[in-house]
């Protein structure tokens, strides 16, 4: 879906067309519960606050501006409820393991199985070193490199220049390889 | 949960990691490559079944005024695209229109104006009686 379906859409909510904003919502709702899920740490926690940034978003959707790109501005939505959630309430993550044994199942020899679970923990290790990372530096590096965003797409859905969104980058990588080299095995503090 | 993308990609090919990589150097070190190559194929958790229709549920059909659809309309920007091959035609035919037009305006002389060469003669008028 590009910027023009997108606007499409939006222009066919502002006329009635609630239904329209099911497009929306199926594209955007993965990267918008993984946002929450990493700031509630819980799955039930996470589809809450995804379904009151999709509401409040729709409830605002006149005043989005024509021409810009949907997702920053839905994400700086999310963004801001996810702060304010992580305020009110302590961190009490049910971290699911990327190390699930389904993931194991589709291995046909035991070499497979030990890549893929090599592999998953590291996954494990790098959510780990995410998670020490103060929210806005996380953010910016998922959106640059996990959901493939531009500068000018981070800068507007963190609220930023374009400049400071690539600074914002340029040392959440650098924090990151810390925390990843550490392996810190203090107790999780969030910082907002 | 469920990996969004195939390890078995092409990592980077025209991403922002590899814009990054270019930015920085080729030299650049090999431990933040990795990282970035790690938050990419980082799996994402699926949203639970049935979340559309929840959010859908909640929502009002939306009476937005005509000034307002108006003016986002206004606002809108749009692109115009053609082959210039096209144009040619077109563009002749406009040439054309405009070199008659010009052809067939009667231009008038300004009453005001006067030859600079005729400026340092006198008039001289001849009455017959």
């Amino acid at each position: 879906m590009d910027g023009n379906d997108e606007q499409h859409c939006i222009d066919r909510v502002l006329r009635g067309e609630v239904n329209a904003f099911a497009t929306l919502v199926e594209r955007y709702q993965k990267p918008i519960f993984n946002l929450m899920y990493r700031m509630a740490g819980s799955s039930d926690k996470a589809a809450d606050l995804t379904q009151e940034t999709f509401i409040r978003a729709y409830e605002k959707l006149e005043r989005f501006h024509p021409g810009k790109r949907f997702f920053p501005w839905l994400y700086s939505i999310g963004l801001n409820l996810a702060r304010d959630f992580a305020r009110k309430n302590t961190w009490n993550p049910e971290r699911g393991s990327t190390l699930n044994p389904e993931s194991l199942s589709g291995c046909n020899s035991p070499g497979d199985q030990h890549e893929r679970m090599c592999e998953s923990l590291e996954f494990l290790r790098l959510e780990k070193a995410l998670d020490e990372l103060p929210v806005i530096y996380r953010e910016a590096l998922i959106l640059r490199y996990h959901d493939e965003c531009s500068m000018g797409d981070i800068a507007a859905a963190l609220d930023l220049s374009v400049s400071a969104a690539k600074m914002r980058v340029h040392r959440g990588l650098d924090m990151l390889r810390e925390h990843y080299k550490g392996g810190t095995h203090e107790p999780q503090k969030r910082s907002l | 949960m469920s990996r969004k993308k195939d390890p078995s990609d092409q990592p980077f090919r025209d991403s922002p990691a590899e814009l990054d990589k270019t930015v920085h150097g080729n030299d650049e070190d090999q431990g933040l490559l990795t990282l970035k190559r790690l938050i990419y194929r980082m799996p994402d958790r699926e949203a639970p079944a049935g979340l559309t229709e929840s959010i859908l549920s909640a929502l009002e059909p939306k009476n937005v005024p005509g000034w307002l659809r108006f003016y986002r309309w206004v606002l809108k920007p749009r692109t115009v695209t053609f082959q210039p091959l096209k144009l040619i035609p077109a563009a002749m035919i406009l040439v054309l229109v405009l070199a008659i037009t010009f052809q067939f305006i009667p231009w008038r002389e300004d009453p005001g104006y006067m030859d600079p060469r005729q400026a340092n003669l006198i008039p001289v008028t001849f009455t017959l009686t």
